[in-house]
C-alpha cells in the first residue's frame, strides 16, 4: 500500500471552519496509516499543542507537522492561497513570527499577510493552491519562485466537485513547466464525512443565515475529510502521494524542542540561579521564623530547593519574588494561593501568607518529578490596584517578551441552542424560550428531554437534527480571549515560542495557547489575578492608621493568638462583608460548626461546597465535632491524614495521601487521581481508579466497606473539593476580614463600601448591617462628602460614617471632585453658588434626587425644581445674581414652598426617591413603613424570630434580596428577606414554588406564612403561603440576587 | 374642536384569535427588548403581566406559547380600521401606537349630534371584532390619553373632560418615560399638580418637546395630522345597452372602459400589472378573470391585445348584462430612457412577449428555467412563473458549473453503454431535508451525445441530463 502524509489540515480552531477537534484529526489520520498529519488551521497554531498532547498520551505513531495556512491579497486583487510548514526550529520561529505580524496588525480575530512577511521565510516549506486565475496565478507563481526556489510545491487537491479536472490539469501543467513539486491534499476540515452537517452548520453560523440558503457556498460532499489511503492511490498520481511523504520526511520540528528559558536579568551578574534563590530564602527565613526554623520545616524547605533545581524551576521563584516585592514597595496588599501554598518555600519568600506549621503542607501537590508540569502560582492582589502590577511586569519585559494567556471560549449548550438552532430556521423567540427553561442542573432530565416538553418534537427530522448538532458543537472553539491574569513572560522574544495576537482590550496582547497548552509544554506562566477583600483590608489599615494612629498588615494580625471575641462573633453569623464566610449557607453552618480556632475556619471554607455535601462529609465531621459520634481511624497512617479532620476527607490533599498511604499511589499517581476527580462528570475518568484504590487498600488490610466508602466519597467530591492549602490562604483573609470588623467595625464597613463592586453583598444591605452594629450613617451631602465614604467623630467623638459622592447615581467621579474643590469653606449656602460649577444638568439632577442639597433646600423636589431653573445660566440673569451676592450675606434657602411648586415628598416618596437615586436609604426601611402604615399586622420581625419555637406556625415579610437554588439542594430554593431589624432565611420547596410561581418569581416584598426550624442558633423558615406585598409599597425600587 | 380616538390595545393577539382559538396561556413578545407586550386572558390567569420578562413569564407557565411581535400586522390592521371607517367620517388619522384619530368637527352635523355618529362607529367597530377603547376632547392628545385611560365615553363638555384628565396619573399622559420619570423626581403624579405651575415657570425648566406636549394636550398647539387617503384604485362599471352573448362583441364596449383606464393611469402617472374584468350574467351571477401583464402597463391598446388573447377561447355560458374593469394595485410608472444610437430592440420586449403568451396560454403554461445556488441539480434548475427580464448571469452559471443545458424532470435508468469521460462529481448534500448522494460523471452515449449520468451508492446509474 502507498504511503501519504496529509499536510493541509484545519482544525476546528479555524474557528467556524473546521469540523473536527485536533485530537479526533490525529486520532483518525492514525487509524488510517498516514505517516504524518499537518495540523494548519488559518494564520494560528492555536490547535498544536492539543493534537501533540494526544499523540504522546495516546502513544500514537504519527508524526505532527506544525504550519499555518494564509490568504494574501496585494495590489489589483492579486490574491494567493499558501500554506507555510515548519521542517525546524527556525522555521517554527519564522511561522510565530509571520502569524505575530499578521495579527498585530488587524482587529483582533483578523490578520492582514504582508508580502514582506513572506519574504522574511527562509526556512518554512511553501505550499502553493492556484486560484485559476491567470493574473493572479501568474504573478504569484514568479513571486514564489523567486523567493522559495526548492522550497515550494504545487498543492494538487480532489475535492470532487465540477470543472475539477480543468483545474487540476492546469496545476499539473504549471508544474511542469515551472518544474516545481505537487504534492496531493484533501484540503482536510473533518476528521470524517459524517462531519459534513456540523461543518455546514459552521458554514452558516459564520454568514449568519440558515443552511438551506448556503446554496453553492456550502461544501458540495464530504471530500474534504482524511480520506483511506487506498481511495487517495486511485485519485492522485502516485508522484504526488510520495511527494507528501517525502516533504514530510524533510519535517523534523517537534513541539518538544521549545525550550522556555527565563527572564535573567532579575538574577545579579556573577551569581548562579539557585544560590540567588537560597539567599532569598535565607532572607526569608529570618522574617517568617523569628524565633528559628523548626527542624522539620528545615528539611521540608531543603527538599523543595532540592527539586526546585533539579528541574530547573527557579527562576520562575524569582520572577515571582520580584512582582511581589514591587507590590510591596508600592503598598499593595497581596496573597499566593492555590497549590503554591503547600510551598515553605514560597512561604519563605513571602509569596504565600499561610505558616506551615498551621497546615499540613504537601509539596508534591505543587511539584513533583511525576507531575512532569510546572508549578502553578497564583497571586491574587488588590483589585483596584492589579493595573499598576500589569504595568509594571509590562515595562519591566517589554511587550515582546510578555503576553496574557490566552482563554478558548468554546460553545456551551445555550449558545449552541441558540446558534444551531438559527441555523437550523427554528423562530428565535422559540430558542429563547427554549435556553431560558432549561435547568442545566437537572441531571434527572437531560436537556432535550426538557425541551419536549416545551415543544421540540424529538421524533421529526428537524428535532433529530437539532440535538445532534447541539451534542456535536458544545465544546468547539468559537474564539480566543484573554485569560484574566495569566502572564507569560520570556527570556526572548515571545513570538518566536508563540504567536502573540491583539486581545479586545486595548493595548493587550494574547499568546495563542492557553494555559493547558503551556502546561503542556512546560511552559511557566504566572497568574496575577485580583481580590477585592484585599483592597478592602488595605483602605483599613489605612484607615486605622489616620484615626487610631495604629499600623497593621495582615501578617501583624495573623501573628496574634486567636482572638475569642472574633470567634465569638463569627459563631453567632454576625459575618456580613466578612470574607467567604458571609454567604446565606456559610452564615447557617456557623453556628453549627462554631469555629475557634484558625484551623476551623480553615476546615468551615472548605466543607460547605458542594463537594463535601454532595460527598457526605459534612454531616459526620459535625457529628464529630459535637461528640454525637466516635472518631474510629482504621489504622494509625490514616489517622496520621485525617485526625485534624475528625477522620472525615475534606480536602483535596487528604485524598491524594489516602490514595499514597492507604492504597499504595505513587505520588504521581495520586495526581492523576486528582486531575480525574476533577474531570470525572465529564469523562468517567475516575472509574479507571476503582479498582486500583479498592484493591490497594484490600491489600493492605482494609476492609472492602471503609474502601468502597472512601472512593463513593472522592466520587461526590468531584470537582468541587479544596484543596487545603486554597482554604487555608482564604482562611487567613477570612481571620483578618473578621478580626478587622470585630474590633474596627466602623473602619471595615467604610473600607468595604469604598471597594464596591466586590463580595456578596450590596451596599445597602452592609449599611443595614453598619447600623445594625451602631454605627451612624450620614447620608449624602453637597457640603459634607467627598467622592469616597470616609470617617469623621461625632460629639461623642465616636467614629461615623459619612456616605461619599460614590453612591449617587449616575454622577460621575469628576463631577464629585470639582464639587470638593470648589467648596468654600462654610460650604455651600446657595443654588447660585453651586450654578457656578457649570456641572452638567443630569449631574445637578443625580445629586438633587439623592437629596444632597439637604442643607440648602427643605427636601429634593425642591431642590430638584431650583436647579432645573435654567433661567439662571443665562448671562443676563447671570450677572444680576452675582451682583445681588456680592451685595449681601444672602442665603438663598429654599425652605418656603414657590407659591407655583409646593409639592413636598412624604416618607414614601423619600424612600423611592433614594432607592432610584442612591439604590440605599437612611430612613425608615420599606418593611418598617409598611408596618407604621398598618400593612403588617401580626408579621414577626427577624430580630424576634429567636424568640420563635421550633415548629411554631410564624409569619414573616420582607424585601426580597436574595434567591438561591444550589445544584445540590434539589430543587429548594434559599430566599433571604430583609427587614428593619435583620435577614430572615426562608426555605421555599420545590412543590411550594411550583404552586405559588407569581409570588416566588417576581415579588419584590414578600410575606411568607410558614414553619419555623431551629437547631441551634440557626433559625429557617420552612416556607407554606408565600404572598407577594410589592404592590403595597409598589415603586420600590429594590435589585434582588438571583443565584441559580 | 372635538376630537375622538380609538384605542386599540392588542390588535395582533385579537387578530390571532379570530384566526385560531388558542386554549393555552399565550403572550406576544417584543423581539428587542424580549418584553411581554400582548396576553390572553388565560397566560394573566398564570400571573403573566406586561411588560414582564419572557424569562419571568416562561418560568411561571412552561407551557406558553410565544409569538413575536410584528409591528407590521398591526400597522397594516389599523389601516384595514380605518378604511372600514372612511365612509362613515372622513376626517381620520392613523396614530402609530394602535389607535385611531376622528375630527368630529362637521360629521355632528351629519349625524345630528355625536349620539348618532357614536353608534354609527361603535356598530362597524363592532363588526371588526377587536378590542378596543375610546373617548373625545378637545384637542387630539387629550383624546388619546383619555381613550387609551378606557374612559369608553364620548364627552362634549369641557369641565367635564377636565375633570377626567385631572385625574390621570402622569404615567398615562406622557408617553416618554423621560417625561414621566422628570416629573416623578418633582413628585408631580396627577396631571392636576402640573396644571397648577404657571406655563412660565414650567418653560423655564422642561425641554422644548414637553412643553409642546403639554401645549398640545390643551389644544393650545395643533398636533401635526396627516388625514387618511384612500390609495387610488380604478372602478369603473357600465350596464350594457344589450345584453350580449360573445366575446368579440363584448370586447368592444371593454376597449372603451380600457380606455378610461389608460387615461386615468397617465393622467395620474401610475401604471398597473394586473385587471379584474367582471361581467354581470343575466341571472345576476358574476362571472371574474384577472388579465395579468408581465411589465408595468398603462396603454389601452397593449391591455386590449391582452384581454383578447386570454378570453379568446372563453365561452360566455350565459348574456352578459353589465361589465365593470377594476384595478386596485397602482404603482408609479418607471419611465425608461431610451438610447438614441443603442442596439436596435426589437418590436416586442421579452416581457411584452411573455405577456401575450401568458395571455395566451395561461399563466402556468408559460415559464422560464432559472439557475438557483443549489448542488442538487433537481433544484438548481427551477421553471419559474415569475416573469423579471431575463440576465446573462444564469447562462454562464450554467457553463461554469458544467452543468448540462437539459435536464430531465426525472432521471431516468441508464440502459446504453456509455464512455466515461470526466468525473466524478460528487454531489452528497442535503441532509436537512432530501439527502441526495450521487457521483456524476459526463459521458458519451453511442449516438455521439453528450450525457450527464449518475451513480448512486447502490451502483445504479441513471441519466439526468444532455449537453446541447
Amino acid at each position: 500500500m502507498a504511503a501519504y502524509a496529509e499536510l493541509i489540515c484545519q482544525s476546528n480552531f479555524s474557528f467556524l471552519h473546521g469540523a473536527s477537534h485536533p485530537e479526533e484529526l490525529v486520532e483518525h489520520a492514525a487509524r488510517l496509516g498516514y505517516q504524518a498529519l499537518a495540523i494548519t488551521d488559518e494564520c494560528s497554531v492555536a490547535g498544536v499543542v492539543r493534537a501533540y498532547s494526544y499523540i504522546q498520551t495516546h502513544g500514537l505513531s504519527i508524526k505532527l507537522i506544525v504550519g499555518a495556512l494564509f490568504t494574501i491579497e496585494v495590489a489589483d486583487s492579486l490574491t494567493a492561497k499558501i500554506v507555510l510548514l515548519c521542517p525546524n526550529r527556525q522555521a517554527y520561529a519564522e511561522l510565530c513570527r509571520v502569524i505575530t505580524n499578521s495579527r498585530r496588525r488587524a482587529a483582533k480575530g483578523e490578520y492582514q499577510l504582508h508580502e514582506w512577511d513572506l519574504k522574511s521565510v527562509r526556512h518554512c516549506f511553501v505550499l502553493w493552491l492556484p486560484s485559476h486565475q491567470q493574473a493572479s496565478d501568474q504573478f504569484w507563481l514568479e513571486w514564489l519562485k523567486r523567493h522559495y526556489k526548492s522550497r515550494l510545491s504545487i498543492v494538487i487537491s480532489r475535492e470532487l466537485i465540477s470543472g475539477e479536472h480543468h483545474y487540476i490539469e492546469y496545476c499539473r501543467r504549471l508544474a511542469e513547466q515551472h518544474k516545481i513539486n505537487t504534492i496531493a491534499s484533501s484540503l482536510v476540515l473533518m476528521h470524517s464525512k459524517v462531519r459534513m452537517p456540523l461543518q455546514h452548520t459552521l458554514t452558516a453560523i459564520a454568514r449568519g443565515c440558515e443552511i438551506e440558503r448556503l446554496g453553492r457556498t456550502a461544501l458540495s460532499n464530504g471530500e474534504r475529510s482524511l480520506r483511506s489511503i487506498d481511495k487517495l492511490s486511485k485519485l492522485f498520481l502516485p508522484a504526488e502521494l510520495l511527494s507528501t511523504c517525502l516533504l514530510a520526511n524533510l519535517c523534523h520540528f517537534e513541539l518538544s524542542e521549545l525550550q522556555y528559558e527565563y527572564p535573567s536579568e532579575l538574577i545579579p551578574q556573577g551569581v548562579k540561579a539557585n544560590d540567588y534563590l537560597v539567599t532569598l530564602v535565607e532572607r526569608g527565613k529570618k522574617i517568617r521564623f523569628p524565633e528559628g526554623v523548626p527542624t522539620d520545616i528545615e528539611q521540608i524547605i531543603n527538599k523543595e530547593l532540592r527539586l526546585i533545581t533539579e528541574l530547573g524551576y527557579e527562576h520562575f521563584f524569582i520572577t515571582i519574588y520580584d512582582i511581589i516585592q514591587f507590590a510591596k514597595e508600592k503598598g499593595i496588599l497581596y496573597q499566593g494561593r492555590g497549590s503554591a501554598a503547600n510551598s515553605v518555600v514560597c512561604y519563605c519568600l513571602e509569596i504565600t501568607s499561610v505558616d506551615p506549621k498551621q497546615i499540613s503542607v504537601l509539596f508534591e501537590r505543587f511539584i513533583s518529578q511525576e507531575r512532569q508540569e510546572p508549578p502553578d502560582i497564583d497571586v491574587d492582589f488588590e483589585h483596584e490596584r492589579r493595573e499598576e502590577i500589569f504595568q509594571y511586569i509590562y515595562d519591566k519585559y517589554g511587550r515582546e517578551r510578555t503576553a496574557i494567556t490566552a482563554t478558548v471560549i468554546t460553545y456551551r449548550l445555550k449558545s449552541a441552542i441558540r446558534e444551531v438552532g438559527k441555523a437550523l430556521g427554528i423562530d428565535e423567540m422559540r430558542l429563547d424560550f427554549f435556553i431560558k427553561n432549561i435547568n442545566r442542573r437537572d441531571s434527572h432530565q437531560p436537556w432535550f428531554i426538557q425541551l419536549t416538553e416545551l415543544g421540540l418534537d424529538i421524533k421529526s427530522k428537524k428535532g433529530q437534527l437539532f440535538i445532534k448538532l447541539v451534542e456535536e458543537v458544545k465544546g468547539f472553539p468559537r474564539h480566543l480571549s484573554q485569560h484574566v491574569g495569566g502572564f507569560v513572560i520570556s527570556k526572548g522574544p515571545l513570538y518566536e515560542l508563540v504567536p502573540v495576537e491583539n486581545a479586545a482590550m486595548e493595548g493587550r496582547t494574547v499568546v495563542q495557547w492557553d494555559k493547558d497548552d503551556l502546561a503542556a509544554l512546560s511552559l511557566l506562566k504566572v497568574d496575577i489575578l485580583a481580590l477585592g477583600m484585599l483592597t478592602a483590608i488595605r483602605k483599613c489599615f489605612h484607615l486605622i492608621t489616620q484615626h487610631y494612629q495604629q499600623d497593621y498588615s495582615i501578617a501583624a494580625i495573623t501573628r496574634k493568638k486567636d482572638d475569642k471575641a472574633v470567634y465569638d462573633m463569627i459563631q453567632q453569623a454576625d459575618t456580613v462583608g466578612v470574607f467567604q464566610i458571609e454567604s446565606r449557607a456559610q452564615m447557617s453552618m456557623l453556628p453549627r460548626l462554631k469555629p475557634k480556632t484558625y484551623y476551623d475556619l480553615v476546615v468551615q471554607i472548605a466543607i460547605v461546597r458542594p463537594g463535601p455535601i454532595q460527598g457526605g462529609m459534612v454531616h459526620p465531621y459535625l457529628k464529630r465535632r459535637n461528640g454525637e459520634e466516635a472518631i474510629i481511624y482504621p489504622s494509625k497512617p490514616l489517622e496520621a491524614i485525617l485526625s485534624r479532620t475528625m477522620g472525615v476527607p475534606i480536602f483535596q490533599e487528604q485524598v491524594i495521601k489516602l490514595a499514597m498511604v492507604a492504597a499504595g499511589f505513587t505520588g504521581g499517581e495520586a495526581d492523576q487521581l486528582r486531575r480525574a476527580m476533577g474531570k470525572w462528570k465529564k469523562t468517567g475518568e475516575l472509574d479507571k481508579f476503582k479498582d486500583k484504590l479498592i484493591n490497594g487498600m484490600l491489600t493492605r488490610g482494609y476492609t472492602l466497606e471503609f474502601a468502597e466508602q472512601i472512593f463513593q466519597q472522592i466520587c461526590g467530591f468531584g470537582e468541587y473539593g479544596f484543596p487545603e492549602s486554597h482554604s487555608a490562604s482564604f482562611a487567613v483573609l477570612a481571620y483578618v476580614s473578621a478580626w478587622l470588623k470585630c474590633h474596627y467595625p466602623a473602619v471595615f464597613y467604610c473600607s468595604l463600601l469604598n471597594s464596591l463592586p466586590m463580595g456578596f453583598y450590596s451596599a445597602s444591605q452592609l449599611i443595614q448591617d453598619a447600623k445594625r452594629h451602631g454605627i451612624e450613617v450620614k447620608p449624602v451631602c453637597i457640603n459634607q462628602s467627598s467622592w469616597h465614604h470616609y470617617l469623621t467623630g461625632n460629639a461623642d467623638n465616636e467614629l461615623v460614617l459619612q456616605l461619599g459622592f460614590r453612591i449617587v447615581n449616575g454622577l460621575n467621579q469628576a463631577c464629585a471632585e470639582t464639587i470638593v474643590q470648589h467648596r468654600p469653606e462654610a460650604g455651600f449656602n446657595s443654588f447660585y453658588q453651586i450654578q457656578q460649577l457649570g456641572l452638567r444638568k443630569d449631574q445637578y439632577q443625580a445629586l438633587a434626587s439623592a437629596n444632597c442639597f439637604h442643607d440648602i433646600a427643605d427636601n429634593r423636589y425642591a431642590a430638584r425644581w431650583q436647579l432645573l431653573n435654567h433661567e439662571h445660566q443665562l448671562p443676563l440673569f447671570a450677572e444680576a445674581d452675582s451682583s445681588h451676592e456680592a451685595g449681601s450675606a444672602h442665603r438663598e434657602c429654599v425652605k418656603e414652598p414657590s407659591p407655583q411648586y409646593d409639592i413636598l415628598p412624604n416618607d414614601y416618596d423619600d424612600l423611592i426617591e433614594d432607592y432610584a437615586a442612591t439604590g440605599l436609604s437612611l430612613n425608615k426601611h420599606p418593611i418598617q413603613l409598611l408596618r407604621d402604615a398598618g400593612a403588617l399586622v401580626r408579621v414577626t420581625t427577624a430580630k424576634d424570630l429567636n424568640n420563635i419555637r421550633h415548629k411554631q406556625t410564624v409569619t414573616v415579610a420582607g424585601v426580597v434580596i436574595g434567591r438561591q437554588s444550589p445544584g445540590t439542594a434539589s430543587g429548594v430554593t434559599f430566599v433571604t428577606l430583609e427587614d428593619d431589624t435583620g435577614n430572615v432565611n426562608v426555605v421555599v420547596w420545590v412543590a411550594t414554588a411550583r404552586a405559588q410561581k407569581q409570588a416566588f418569581l417576581a415579588s419584590k416584598i414578600l410575606k411568607v406564612t410558614g414553619i419555623v426550624e431551629r437547631e441551634g442558633q440557626v433559625i429557617h423558615v420552612i416556607a407554606g403561603r408565600l404572598l407577594d406585598i410589592t404592590d403595597e409599597l409598589s415603586e420600590l425600587n429594590s435589585h434582588s440576587r438571583d443565584f441559580h | 374642536m372635538l376630537w375622538g380616538y380609538f384605542y386599540f390595545p392588542q390588535l395582533q393577539l385579537d387578530i390571532l384569535q379570530q384566526v385560531q382559538s388558542c386554549d393555552q396561556p399565550l403572550v406576544i413578545v417584543d423581539g428587542h427588548s424580549n418584553h411581554v407586550v400582548q396576553l390572553n386572558e388565560l397566560a394573566i390567569a398564570q400571573g403573566i403581566k406586561k411588560q414582564m420578562g419572557l424569562a419571568t413569564a416562561a418560568s411561571l407557565y412552561h407551557q406558553l406559547q410565544v409569538i413575536p411581535y410584528h409591528e407590521t400586522t398591526e400597522q397594516q390592521a389599523l389601516i384595514h380600521i380605518v378604511e372600514s371607517l372612511y365612509d362613515l367620517v372622513a376626517d381620520i388619522a392613523v396614530d402609530e401606537v394602535n389607535g385611531v384619530f376622528i375630527r368630529f368637527g362637521n360629521m355632528l352635523k351629519l349625524y345630528k349630534g355625536l349620539d348618532g355618529l357614536k353608534q354609527s362607529l361603535l356598530a362597524r367597530l363592532a363588526d371588526i371584532n377587536l378590542c378596543f377603547s375610546y373617548a373625545s376632547a378637545y384637542s387630539p392628545i387629550a383624546a388619546k390619553v383619555l381613550a387609551k385611560s378606557s374612559l369608553n365615553q364620548f364627552y362634549t363638555e369641557e369641565e367635564q373632560l377636565n375633570v377626567e384628565l385631572e385625574r390621570l396619573a402622569i404615567t398615562q399622559v406622557f408617553e416618554s418615560t423621560k417625561d414621566q420619570e422628570q416629573l416623578a423626581r418633582l413628585g408631580i403624579k396627577r396631571l392636576a399638580q402640573l396644571n397648577q405651575i404657571s406655563f412660565g415657570e414650567l418653560s423655564k425648566r422642561f425641554s422644548h418637546s414637553f412643553l409642546s406636549y403639554f401645549l398640545q394636550l390643551q389644544g393650545k398647539q395643533p398636533l401635526a395630522i396627516t388625514f387618511y387617503q384612500p390609495k387610488p384604485r380604478f372602478a369603473q362599471e357600465i350596464e350594457l345597452l344589450y345584453e350580449i352573448s360573445t366575446i368579440d362583441i363584448l370586447l368592444k364596449p371593454l376597449a372603451g372602459l380600457l380606455k378610461r383606464l389608460a387615461s386615468f393611469l397617465v393622467l395620474r402617472g401610475l401604471a398597473c400589472q394586473m385587471l379584474t374584468l367582471r361581467c354581470r350574467y343575466r341571472s345576476s351571477d358574476i362571472v371574474c378573470w384577472d388579465i395579468r401583464s408581465a411589465e408595468f402597463c398603462d396603454n389601452a391598446d397593449k391591455w386590449h391585445q391582452l384581454v383578447s388573447l386570454q378570453l379568446e377561447k372563453v365561452q360566455l355560458k350565459e348574456p352578459v348584462v353589465s361589465i365593470g374593469l377594476f384595478c386596485e394595485q397602482l404603482t408609479l410608472k418607471v419611465v425608461t430612457p431610451q438610447v438614441l444610437f443603442g442596439q436596435r430592440q426589437s418590436q416586442l420586449t421579452q416581457l411584452e412577449l411573455m405577456s401575450l403568451l401568458q395571455a395566451k396560454l395561461g399563466i402556468d403554461k408559460v415559464k422560464r428555467p432559472t439557475f438557483c445556488s443549489e448542488h442538487r441539480p433537481e433544484l438548481a434548475n427551477q421553471m419559474s412563473t415569475t416573469l423579471t427580464e431575463s440576465s446573462a448571469a444564469s447562462a454562464e452559471q450554467l457553463i461554469a458549473n458544467m452543468r448540462p443545458s437539459y435536464l430531465l424532470a426525472t432521471p431516468q435508468p441508464l440502459t446504453c453503454s456509455i464512455d466515461v469521460i470526466h468525473g466524478p462529481e460528487r454531489i452528497e448534500t442535503g441532509w436537512w431535508q432530501h439527502s441526495v448522494i450521487r457521483d456524476y460523471f459526463i459521458a458519451r452515449n453511442g449516438q455521439g451525445q453528450w450525457c450527464w449520468v449518475y451513480r448512486e451508492p447502490n451502483q445504479q446509474w441513471f441519466i439526468h441530463g444532455y449537453f446541447g
